[in-house]
């Protein structure tokens, strides 16, 4: 998905904020960890309004910002939406890729032609109307179409053959992609990529209804018609998103439970979670302590469980002066990593070693981090070209309106301390943070990343090969692009995560970026809630889940 | 801005031009101080800004360790001898944050009370009520536009939209000797600030003195000493307002409470003084979970209470001054 | 009443060059922002070409003062644009549902302001000269000296934690026990300040020539003083209109954060926090009309009310 995402991760581990409602972007159920900082709601009609109903899940949430799943970046909208829509294949909730509406699919030898065979049973939630192959070629032409405005095809359709130029408004279609017949699609790709599949796990390439969105081509989102095992029953800003099952589901396991209401409307979670007023509730580092402490009876509804998101420190190594690594590798030296962990964030995440994220398809941790070492950063900084005398240093960071938090706070003290070096801080509005990040706008800055899709590609490749959309570093280093090409047609998975490792050692000792913390999702969760758990990643999880009472 | 209003709202009703028998800075004084809760409130804000002015040789005085000195290991102490308020959670002493939030608070008030409460709103309403014609509508235009909006919204639109571009204005000036220092310290963010609530906090005085220098310029003596020959400057200044300064120092008294207020509400909102300068409002958005008050309740209380005295002592004062100075609504 | 609607008409007219620089400052404030629509529109993330395009679309390569005419254009037709934040949400069913709640928010503290402020400013008026005035003084003064921050976490903790009276914070609607504490909040926000100014004018009254000559004239006293101060309280009550108004909007946004309430002023901050343009021109634009309407409807209550006033 995007650093927006995973901005949450972070906001939500270091859990900045004390009002949620501040927040431009919250926590989500998986996502936890949000606290004080981003989850909390309350829920207006089903706790003092009225009984619960049979069946009810409750949980806090956030306003989805779109529920185009061409267009969501964001994890709050993506939680919906994976329960709405669906695609060819899904994830489930141990991160296996699944079959949803293609049955099978089988693979050239070259790695090129993926065939999915589509089962024949499967309808739009709404409308009830039969989804065949034209479905899937319409939803990702749209997708791709430049007139969508789709900030995420380029990533997870530009593999197809012929996408990007629809993307890039040279097609009117997209040719790698062709109906056999009724269920029968075939997709062909520019190169034997072996993370493919995984990406059309992602939202870009689930099936919407033609029929419905030409109809109302701006307001087709109040009542999506998808094929997701829920549908939409109520969205009513700042207030409610109510799903209800839906009972043409095609997969197994099919939903189980009556209702699922979000709450939008803010407030204390944990207040409301420990006055039943919510089944499910992130936990912050302000209440981390008192759950975790095993006389406590909370303590029994506690699980704690990584995600899949690293949170970083990124240099922009082309302006100085971060364009010597020396100064990088100083600047992460400095930082005292488990010391925050333990003091600040209280042990709600782990520090960060390697790039990837414990759980992730080659992580291995025998990747080490550069460690602090507040004498050797020194020397680095001396050993540099600036001999010690830096420029302003300025860490930019997401959301204006926040308090700043924290662990930004204690890292400008180490490096003042450390290095001697006072770095100012500015806060910059989401949406031009993200868009200057990428034009390489900012010097330094902190932020997160959640995996997409768990492959190691998802991580590495898109961030670090040279000519990546989203290399915001601008990092470019032959050796890496040379290995990071070699990993995209491995089709060897022991041979590709070698190489991606090796990958990663690199760039730990490069510098582009300073790993900080691993992603964590502390969350309370009644025990009459059955078969949640959190993922790591956002699947359609519901389904697994029933309520008994 | 409550206070500010009411205060206001106070003295408009007060029509009866002032007479000459409004005594002067020493009579004013004196009046004050005869009363307990004016001088209590008095003697209060003295103190808070005593030390806000000498934040740094008190702090050094006492020993204490900056406000910016981490010291990981002490995080959310409680209060000991060594940290009488005991530590935030970055291990950072209170008392000496509790001290440097007085300056900032010292700081805003005083500049943006000046400017905006003294130097723009009177002075603006002391010409617009003598020139008359196109300059005092002009002038109540102005006004109208600032005072039609709701006052936290300009406040928030302000500091949302022109912070960031005054920010990096301000950064330009980090290298220059002198300045750059004391800007990087955290009044880059107090400039923005003081801009924004100078913006608003002019309108009140400004209407205020408008509508008196109408009343006073109607007197005898100015005429007489316009007719005299006096230029307009020399009647403003040694006719026009020694008649109205009464009014003046209620309206700056107020504002100085108006304004440190503002401040906790924008830097609550994230909006207003940056890390790690501290200031009341960010010290009470820190430790402001209603369940932190069970473990760490000094945490909250302490900055709460500097704060709260802070804006009641200007309240009483204010309440006093106005007793002194308008007695017909006099307590006693 | 003679001259009453040229007086309006006047008014209204004098209004009209008001508007146009509140929204012509609050256009131009938005523009001048770091942060470009199309970016918060888009969330930054599609090409350089695209994000052209769409420029083009929406007219923003016009300049400045062309959009913005456009905008009133389309303002004065009751289109207040989309919002930028969440894509094919229309403002005003972003922002007339959220100011119902913060209306609903703020409704019986207004009346409770004013119960509880006018009988104590009375009092505290006819007790001048006595201990009690100063004292009751001196409680208002302290009462309006604690910053709604301050009281948010203290009552929470005393109310919701403690005692555990009251379930929860958040919105459940006007009629459920969680907006007992935003109502304690708001209410002792204002009636400080209404007892304060009651009390003022009812010394005032008390003054003026007309009521020592109801005395001299053999009046009661009682009778005197009721229906001057009735008639200073109704005052004091359409001036304190006009305040809640702003209330509505901005008043209770630190109740609205505190208490998890999705009010009219939470949306106001995050939506010039998020750049939501066609948001905060739409909120600014609605709030200084009605705020300007109100202004005026006073005046003429005013002049209902006191017949000394005339039109000015």
């Amino acid at each position: 998905m995007n650093e927006k995402k995973l901005l949450i991760g972070l906001g939500a581990v270091v859990g900045v904020l004390v009002l949620a409602v501040i927040g431009v972007t919250a926590v989500v159920i998986a996502r936890g960890g949000g606290g004080g900082s981003g989850s909390n709601a309350s829920d207006p009609k089903s706790s003092a309004a009225g009984p619960r109903v049979q069946g009810e899940l409750r949980l806090p949430g956030d306003d989805p910002l779109t529920l185009d799943p061409a267009l969501v970046t964001d994890v709050s909208s993506a939680t919906y939406i994976v329960e709405l829509f669906g695609g060819l294949v899904m994830l489930d909730k141990d991160l296996k890729i699944q079959p949803d509406i293609a049955k099978e699919w089988t693979i050239s030898p070259d790695g090129l032609k993926y065939t999915f065979k589509l089962r024949d049973d499967v309808t739009f939630s709404q409308s009830g109307r039969r989804v065949t192959a034209t479905d899937f070629k319409y939803s990702m032409e749209r997708a791709a179409n430049p007139q969508t405005d789709s900030p995420t095809a380029d990533t997870y359709l530009g593999d197809i053959v012929g996408a990007k130029d629809m993307i890039r408004n040279r097609a009117k279609e997209i040719s790698g992609i062709k109906v056999i017949d009724d269920t029968t699609l075939e997709i062909t790709i520019d190169a034997p990529k072996p993370y493919f599949l995984a990406k059309l796990t992602y939202p870009t390439a689930f099936v919407v209804n033609k029929d419905q969105i030409d109809k109302d081509r701006r307001n087709w989102t109040r009542k999506p018609d998808g094929t997701g095992p829920f549908k939409l029953s109520e969205w009513k800003i700042g207030e409610r998103v109510v799903l209800v099952p839906n009972e043409k589901y095609h997969a197994d396991p099919k939903p189980n439970l009556k209702r699922v209401t979000y709450n939008l409307a803010g407030g204390s979670v944990l207040t409301q979670y420990e006055n039943g007023e919510i089944d499910l509730a992130g936990v912050g580092v302000n209440d981390i302590d008192r759950i975790r402490d095993k006389s406590e009876k909370l303590n029994k509804e506690f699980i704690e469980k990584p995600e899949l998101t690293t949170s970083y420190l990124a240099f922009n190594t082309r302006q100085p002066p971060f364009d010597d690594p020396k100064v990088r590798q100083a600047f992460g030296m400095a930082i005292d990593k488990q010391r925050i962990v333990d003091v600040v964030l209280k042990k709600i995440v782990p520090p960060a070693e390697g790039i990837l994220p414990p759980g992730m398809p080659s992580y291995n941790t025998a990747i080490k981090g550069l460690g602090f070492d507040p004498a050797r950063a020194k020397q680095l900084l001396q050993e540099s070209k600036y001999q010690g005398r830096l420029p302003r240093v300025v860490l930019t960071l997401s959301g204006q309106g926040q308090n700043v938090g924290p662990t930004v706070e204690a890292m400008l003290e180490m490096w003042k301390a450390n290095l001697g070096v006072e770095v100012e801080v500015e806060q910059v509005e989401t949406a031009t943070f993200f868009q200057d990040v990428n034009r390489g706008k900012y010097q330094m800055w902190e932020l997160g990343w959640a995996a997409d899709y768990p492959d190691p590609e998802n991580f590495l490749d898109i961030h670090f090969f040279s000519e990546s959309r989203q290399n915001s570093t601008q990092y470019n280093n032959p050796e890496v692009d040379k290995l990071l090409l070699q990993a995209r047609t491995e089709r060897d998975n022991e041979k590709r995560f070698q190489i991606y490792n090796q990958v990663e050692r690199i760039l730990v000792q490069d510098a582009a970026w300073v790993p900080l913390f691993y992603g964590s999702a502390p969350l309370l969760v009644k025990p009459y809630v059955k078969g949640f758990q959190t993922t790591g990643l956002v699947v359609p999880i519901l389904r697994y889940v029933s309520v008994e009472k | 801005m409550a206070t500010q209003l009411a205060l206001e709202q106070e003295g408009s009703q007060s029509t009866a031009p002032p007479g000459r028998s409004v005594s002067p800075g020493r009579l004013l004084w004196r009046a004050l101080w005869r009363r307990r809760i004016a001088r209590a409130a008095l003697i209060y804000i003295l103190f808070f800004y005593a030390v806000g002015i000498l934040a740094y040789p008190i702090t050094r005085a006492l020993g204490l360790p900056g406000y910016k000195t981490q010291n990981l290991d002490l995080s959310r102490a409680d209060p000991s001898w060594e940290h009488p308020f005991g530590t935030d959670r970055l291990g950072r002493d209170q008392l000496s944050r509790v001290i440097y939030a007085a300056r900032t608070t010292v700081v805003i008030t005083f500049i943006t009370a000046l400017t905006g409460g003294l130097l723009i709103g009177p002075g603006l309403g002391l010409l617009a009520g003598y020139r008359g014609g196109w300059f005092d509508s002009l002038i109540n235009r102005l006004g109208e536009v600032v005072s039609s909006v709701p006052e936290l919204l300009i406040v928030i639109l302000l500091a949302a939209t022109i912070g960031p571009r005054l920010n990096d204005k301000i950064a330009e000036w980090y290298g220059v000797p002198g300045v750059g220092p004391l800007l990087k310290e955290g009044y880059a963010s107090l400039f923005v600030i003081y801009v924004v609530l100078t913006f608003t906090s002019w309108v009140g005085g400004m209407r205020l003195i408008r509508a008196l220098t109408l009343a006073v310029r109607a007197t005898d003596y100015v005429l007489a000493a316009r007719a005299a020959g006096a230029g307009t400057w020399r009647v403003l200044l040694r006719h026009i307002l020694p008649n109205i300064s009464y009014i003046i120092v209620l309206g700056v008294t107020a504002s100085f409470g108006a304004v440190a207020l503002a401040e906790i509400g924008l830097s609550f909102l994230g909006l207003g003084v940056r890390p790690p300068t501290p200031s009341f409002g960010t010290m009470i958005l820190e430790n402001f979970r209603a369940r932190d008050l069970d473990q760490y309740p000094h945490l909250f209380f302490v900055p709460a209470f500097f704060a709260v005295a802070l804006l009641l002592s200007f309240n009483l004062l204010g309440d006093a001054l106005n007793d002194v100075l308008n007695p017909r609504t006099r307590h006693r | 009443m003679s001259g009453a609607l040229p007086f309006i008409i006047r008014r209204l007219l004098a209004a009209i060059p008001v508007l146009f620089l509140v929204s012509a400052a609050t256009f131009a404030l938005g523009r001048f922002a770091p942060g470009d629509p199309v970016t918060v529109r888009t969330g930054g993330k599609v090409s350089p070409e695209r994000v052209e395009a769409i420029r083009e679309s929406l007219g923003l390569n016009d300049p400045v003062p062309v959009q913005y005419l456009r905008y009133m254009g389309k303002f004065l037709r009751g289109d207040f644009g989309e919002s930028y934040r969440r894509q094919g949400r229309e403002v005003s069913e972003i922002i007339f549902p959220k100011m119902w709640v913060s209306a609903q928010l703020n409704v019986i503290p207004f009346f409770l302001a004013y119960l509880i402020g006018v009988p104590l400013g009375i009092y505290s008026a006819l007790k001048r000269g006595s201990w009690q005035d100063p004292a009751i003084t001196s409680i208002l003064l302290f009462l309006s000296a604690v910053p709604t921050v301050v009281w948010i976490p203290m009552l929470v903790y005393v109310f919701v934690l403690r005692l555990d009276l009251i379930p929860t914070v958040g919105w459940n609607g006007i009629f459920s026990t969680s907006i007992i504490l935003p109502i304690f909040v708001l209410t002792i926000g204002s009636f400080a300040g209404v007892a304060r100014v009651v009390r003022i004018s009812m010394i005032q009254v008390m003054g003026e020539d007309f009521i020592r000559t109801a005395h001299a004239k053999g009046l009661r006293s009682s009778t005197v003083v009721s229906r001057h101060i009735l008639r200073n309280s109704l005052l004091v009550l359409a001036n304190g209109i006009i305040a809640s108004l702003f209330s509505l909007y901005a008043g209770s946004l630190f109740v609205e954060l505190g208490f998890g309430i999705p009010g009219i002023g939470r949306e106001m901050f995050e939506a010039i926090s998020g750049r939501d343009y066609d948001l905060f021109m739409a909120l600014t634009m609605i709030g200084a009309i009605s705020f300007i309407l109100a202004n005026l409807v006073l005046d003429i209550i005013y002049t209902i009310i006191d017949p000394r006033i005339r039109y000015a």
